[in-house]
């Protein structure tokens, strides 16, 4: 836009053009930008949502969980993830991953060698993993949309405030100058005229 | 430590009590700590009770002094025991896991366990901690009352093994090392 234009009839018609082009996509980024936003907000409010049942969960165990410090215990194998599955979908431009199923492996406990606190410290350790899992999902899942929206913000905002009222001042100045080039013909070509008039009543 | 026969070593132990205050927790710490001074001072407390006992034992009885472990009295080797005692806390334990496995199965399978009647296990909460206090509390009963009429033979000295691991146990139960050890579990720091 910094560059030099021409002040012709071509160079306004591919203007005018532009002005049309940047007027249709302003409403498309302004709406991506609305639909982007919606969708950080349903991410912050699962984040918040998974945090809190993190907290919960942390708290509940708290209260009873110094039986994990027993020694000889190894809940490794019977808390390890086996298959992970997760499915994506597209919203406003950015693939969202979410997930569908998380399975554990299936370990025997051997129940009359370990104690009985083993089965609550399972549990506990899968839901937080899942928790977790998910959780770490989500945060891709906002990073990747505020990248989205932040460019989309980026160019809705170069449309509103620099190529669409540039592109209307440089239409202008063309115009402007069109105008004057027109009146001034016009002029001589009235100038000419009554010359001629003029020339032509001395003979 | 006094010198001897083993009802020196048995009266100079100090008394065992099923608490959990901390005051109790050190005074037995620090007694057999000070019995162990001669030796290493890194030494756990079920090594320096077997170590001292082994002064007073003969190599037989301190080789099976050291081989009776807590975790393991359920094992059919202590069920056939010579020693009534172990043989007889041996039984106890092995019911007591069976009830406790036919509870955890009957939880898992979504039955009801209180349609099970059990002989050994109270009514357990649903706190885990709590739970296993109260199965601890069975097991001390247990051996409490498995030590009336021995005071200074090595049945006592066995007992008094059993009782110091079952201390040990429930004293090792700390949330600081719990929280640590679960959160390894959940590998936090794999998920970002």
């Amino acid at each position: 836009m910094a560059d030099k234009i021409l002040m012709n009839k071509n160079t306004l018609a591919a203007l005018k053009n532009e002005l049309k082009g940047y007027r249709t996509a302003l409403p498309v980024f302004e709406m991506k930008e609305q639909q982007l936003k919606e969708v950080i907000q349903s991410i912050e409010n699962a984040v918040k949502r998974l945090e809190e049942s993190i907290t919960q969960i942390n708290k509940e165990t708290s209260e009873w969980v110094g039986v994990m410090a027993e020694d000889g215990v190894d809940l490794s194998n019977m808390t390890e993830p086996d298959e992970i599955k997760t499915s994506t979908r597209e919203i406003a431009g950015v693939v969202i991953e979410q997930l569908q199923t998380i399975k554990f492996k299936q370990a025997d406990i051997d129940f009359m060698e370990t104690p009985l606190w083993t089965d609550a410290a399972i549990e506990v350790i899968k839901d937080q993993k899942t928790n977790y899992f998910m959780l770490s999902l989500e945060q891709t899942n906002l990073k990747r949309v505020s990248e989205e929206l932040a460019e989309a913000r980026r160019m809705k905002n170069a449309l509103k405030e620099v190529f669409i009222p540039e592109t209307e001042t440089n239409i202008r100045k063309i115009e402007i100058y069109l105008g004057d080039v027109e009146r001034l013909a016009i002029g001589c070509a009235k100038l000419v005229k009554k010359k001629k008039q003029v020339k032509n009543e001395v003979l | 430590m006094l010198s001897g026969n083993l009802e020196y070593l048995i009266s100079s132990l100090p008394d065992l009590v099923f608490s959990k205050a901390e005051e109790r927790q050190s005074r037995v710490s620090s007694l057999l700590h000070k019995y162990a001074v001669m030796a290493e001072d890194s030494q756990d407390l079920v090594t320096i009770l077997t170590a001292e006992a082994k002064k007073f034992t003969t190599n037989a009885q301190y080789e099976y002094l050291k081989d009776l472990q807590f975790n393991t009295v359920h094992h059919e080797s202590f069920m056939n025991s010579s020693y009534k005692v172990v043989s007889q806390f041996s039984h106890f334990m092995y019911a007591l896991k069976r009830e406790i496995r036919d509870l955890r199965m009957a939880r898992l399978s979504d039955k009801n366990p209180q349609s099970t009647t059990f002989e050994f296990i109270p009514e357990l909460s649903a706190d885990p901690l709590e739970a296993e206090e109260q199965l601890l509390e069975v097991q001390w009963h247990k051996l409490n009352e498995l030590s009336i009429g021995h005071y200074a033979d090595f049945s006592a000295l066995l007992l008094y093994k059993l009782k110091l691991q079952l201390l040990l146990r429930w004293w090792g139960f700390d949330r600081e090392k719990g929280m640590s050890n679960l959160k390894k579990y959940i590998k936090i720091e794999q998920y970002g």
